[in-house]
């Protein structure tokens, strides 16, 4: 192919307006995904600085802040790749859903501590996908499409998800004596 | 709609992903069912605890923020970004030339354009051009890939650019230079403008015999192409200028190279 190569009109503006203020939206599921500070900053600057080498690729009018994580989540592939840090495990969807245990409810005293503390005892593929839903309320084609996974893993996942986070809570409130709405209501 | 169908699908309620109808459904089954009623307020409350906490504890650093936005912005004002603009395969030039594409021989520098209409694959060939005009209009794969400053390949120079700003009729603003490589060949490579037309000059060592008085000129598509020889060197001049101007501007770089 014949061809040459010409200066791109700089996009910096867009970039400001569309990418920039979903800094702390990226930052906050990067800092999940790394647990550490200073790789979650370190994850999200990778992630902004290929998003504007890639800006041209954006479609204007589609969901940005899902085409950054996007970003994010193929730039942490490749950094968990880089450190060898991947671990494959044995179909654990399956050993943890044979695992659950039942539904207690959620106790009312729990502080935003707990619950974080909670969530971090939840395994990450499970936790990934409650943060994108529950918290970051992305649809679940979305998050199909941002993690590479069909919609119906999403689904299960975020099921399984929910319901390993509320027996984490009912257990952690067990451990310090603070009892449920439901148990103080029959006491 | 049953309590194990409500259970099937109340996540799913949750995330606002069912449809209207049975979204209807589960809230006609929620009127009459206490128990669903307690469950779903408790996986509300469950994810607006998760959002909240999640939210609260993840708080940017505002100098990182602020760096890394200016980390951008000066990526943004200090380098060029390229893009590849196909123009024509190289089988194309040669469909090009037999329906009709001319070329011109330029016998002086500044004299009167004497246009040769003839087969642009034969006077490629005559004129030993082929195998170059190849290589310096390939694809530029690694093109704005700087392998650092080479003495050996010149680029356009100072005296070259004064002159082509003194003679050359448009606006010419420097954008930007670089060595490149290309099937093995480096390339000098320099990008001037002209109002929002682009000028690429390029320049490569050549053992043709020097001929800068002899330009050729390829009108390939919306690429304007002109050749010279000078010092062993195969000097290109690619733009989307007319060919007029294109040509002016070889011609200012012929007269004017430094030996």
């Amino acid at each position: 192919m014949f061809g040459f190569f010409r200066p791109k009109q700089d996009n910096f503006d867009d970039f400001e307006q569309e990418a920039l203020p979903l800094m702390k939206d990226v930052y906050r599921v990067a800092l999940w995904l790394t647990r550490n500070v200073g790789d979650a900053e370190d994850l999200t600057q990778e992630t902004f600085v290929q998003a504007y080498k890639s800006f041209h690729r954006y479609e204007k009018g589609t969901n940005c802040r899902a085409w950054l994580m996007k970003i994010m989540y193929h730039t942490n592939g490749k950094r968990l790749r880089k450190l060898s840090r991947l671990k494959i495990l044995e179909d654990p969807e399956e050993q943890i859903a044979a695992t659950i245990p039942f539904e207690p409810p959620i106790p009312q005293e729990l502080t935003d501590e707990d619950v974080l503390e909670a969530l971090t005892r939840i395994p990450e593929q499970f936790r990934t996908v409650m943060l994108m839903t529950d918290v970051e309320e992305f649809s679940y084609k979305e998050v199909s499409q941002v993690l590479g996974i069909p919609m119906g893993t999403v689904m299960s996942r975020l099921h399984r998800g929910r319901k390993l986070l509320k027996g984490e809570l009912a257990a952690y409130a067990s451990d310090y004596g603070i009892k449920s709405r439901k148990l103080a209501a029959k006491n | 709609m049953n309590c194990r169908e409500f259970e099937e699908i109340a996540d799913s309620y949750l995330s606002g992903e069912l449809l209207v109808e049975t979204n209807h459904e589960l809230l006609r089954h929620l009127e009459a069912c206490a128990d669903c009623r307690t469950d779903l307020a408790e996986r509300r409350e469950l994810r607006s605890r998760l959002q909240t906490a999640v939210k609260q504890s993840a708080v940017i650093d505002p100098a990182f923020a602020a760096r890394l936005r200016s980390e951008i912005r000066e990526q943004a004002g200090s380098s060029v970004r390229w893009s590849f603009v196909p123009a024509l395969g190289f089988a194309g030039v040669v469909i090009a030339a037999l329906i009709g594409s001319a070329v011109y021989f330029q016998s002086g520098i500044f004299g009167p354009t004497q246009p040769a209409r003839a087969g642009l694959e034969e006077i490629l060939r005559q004129n030993g051009l082929m195998a170059a005009l190849h290589d310096a209009l390939g694809n530029h794969k690694y093109c704005g890939v700087k392998f650092g400053k080479d003495p050996a390949v010149q680029v356009v120079n100072d005296n070259e650019y004064a002159a082509l700003k003194e003679n050359f009729s448009g606006n010419l603003e420097f954008v930007e230079k670089h060595n490149c490589l290309f099937n093995g060949k480096k390339y000098s490579h320099t990008i001037l403008r002209d109002g929002d037309k682009l000028i690429s000059i390029l320049k490569t060592d050549s053992a043709l015999p020097d001929d800068p008085n002899k330009i050729v000129s390829l009108p390939v598509e919306q690429l304007q192409i002109a050749e010279f020889e000078s010092d062993k060197r195969s000097v290109f001049v690619i733009s989307d200028l007319s060919e007029t101007e294109n040509l002016q501007i070889a011609r200012v770089i012929s007269k004017n190279r430094s030996v």
